[in-house]
């Protein structure tokens, strides 16, 4: 008989739970969720707080409290399914913020680019995981559905930063570029830290 | 890791046996042969059922017992937390601290009647080849403590916790080891000390961080107002 060796990762000694917990895949789906609509929050008020008072202020407050309902309810579901938050945190707290506000200074137009940028990794981050979700058929319907709302959400917010003219934002090509890799980069330290 | 190999052979109900055979012996001799035939009467596995060789299955026998020890004491300290047996925490500081040092005391006197044969153990599960799975098994326990305790934070807080409460166990644990006076006095006073210090300490964290936050926001606004940056208008 084969002896049944587990390698033990720095993730797993973290992540095993006894009796309890989410699975593995689960456990990590919420948490790069979760850490995803952080910085998103993020991102947002630090638009609001340079572009507030400007004409695209009331449009950016409205996607903002879209992404504060998102994060809210990843909130729930770590809490719910006892996930271990990511441990760079106060990293996505700062991170989004700086590159909100960052872009913002750089004129509403690049404001819209970055929340292009942005929404076009989210969702096609979205997409995967549902994929995912849709094939396995033990997984959590109800999870399966929260994420395609969110999933559209998203999608509408790209979709308006487009109408705002985010692809007239100076150098649209390589600011988007960066900062589409800097999110994947994001996505999969966190699916792990 | 012993359930796991008997699981992948179908052999699921036959663990409890296992628990059985292997109980007598971390008692009586050490723990470093648990199963092989160690001519105790009690831990033969021949009378369980299994050939005399079944300790080869192990990659390393008396580590893998003192894990799988480790892990079932862990469980049933689980339980005895889900299931109220130790009362819960309301909102006040004093309770918490009441609760963190009776679950702590639980889970130490688990160890009591190993008491011992503990430090080989200590020693067993501090190899390298060991110590991973060593520190899950302190992970899961201080998650489960922290997680009835009412803990539901979700930021940095959710490591700083748990990190201090694993450096509270484990030296409590030390402690133990040493202790001579009666009924392990002196153990408990030690575990509820570092408790009470702890809780102060978190929750002197928690006050910090928003009057930090507070100064931040404070200074940049009046930088911005001098140098009449003012978005907000």
């Amino acid at each position: 008989m084969k002896m049944v060796v587990q390698k033990n990762t720095f993730s797993r000694i973290i992540f095993q739970r006894g009796l309890h917990g989410a699975n593995k895949k689960l456990d990590s789906l919420i948490r790069v969720n979760h850490a995803g609509e952080l910085g998103a929050d993020r991102i947002y008020a630090g638009q609001m707080a340079v572009l507030g008072n400007s004409s695209v202020g009331p449009k950016i407050k409205e996607m903002w409290e879209q992404e504060k309902v998102h994060r809210h309810k990843f909130e729930q579901l770590i809490i719910q399914n006892r996930v271990r938050p990511s441990l760079l945190f106060p990293l996505w707290h700062c991170a989004g913020y700086v590159l909100g506000a960052g872009t913002a200074l750089m004129g509403p137009k690049a404001a819209m680019a970055c929340t292009v940028a942005v929404e076009t990794v989210i969702v096609e981050h979205y997409n995967d995981q549902l994929r995912d979700l849709m094939n396995d058929p033990d997984s959590d319907k109800e999870l399966l559905e929260t994420i395609k709302k969110f999933r559209d959400e998203e999608q509408e917010h790209h979709d308006c930063g487009i109408d705002h003219g985010a692809e007239q934002a100076p150098f649209y090509d390589a600011l988007t570029k960066v900062i589409k890799t800097g999110c994947k980069v994001a996505i999969e330290v966190a699916k792990r830290v | 890791m012993f359930c796991r190999v008997l699981s992948k052979s179908g052999n699921f109900a036959r663990t409890n046996n296992f628990r059985a055979a292997f109980r007598p012996n971390v008692c009586g001799g050490s723990t470093s042969r648990p199963c092989s035939g160690s001519g105790n009467p009690n831990g033969n596995p021949e009378e369980l059922g299994y050939p005399d060789t079944v300790h080869g299955l192990f990659r390393d026998p008396g580590a893998e017992l003192a894990l799988y020890f480790y892990s079932a004491s862990n469980d049933s300290l689980c339980r005895l937390l889900r299931d109220g047996t130790l009362t819960l925490p309301t909102e006040s500081k004093a309770e918490l601290t009441v609760f963190l040092t009776n679950a702590i005391k639980t889970r130490l006197l688990m160890l009591q009647p190993y008491l011992n044969q503990w430090p080989q153990a200590i020693a067993l599960l501090s190899k390298p080849s060991n110590a991973p799975q060593a520190l899950s098994n302190l992970m899961t326990l201080v998650n489960d403590v922290c997680y009835y305790a009412g803990d539901r934070s979700i930021d940095t807080r959710w490591y700083t916790r748990r990190i201090g409460l694993a450096t509270i166990y484990k030296s409590s644990e030390l402690h133990l080891l040493q202790d001579g006076s009666q009924g392990y006095d002196d153990t408990w006073k030690f575990v509820r000390r570092a408790v009470e210090e702890c809780v102060k300490l978190d929750s002197m964290l928690e006050s910090n961080t928003q009057l930090a936050k507070d100064v931040v926001t404070a200074s940049v606004s009046t930088a911005k107002n001098i140098l009449g940056l003012t978005w907000n208008r």
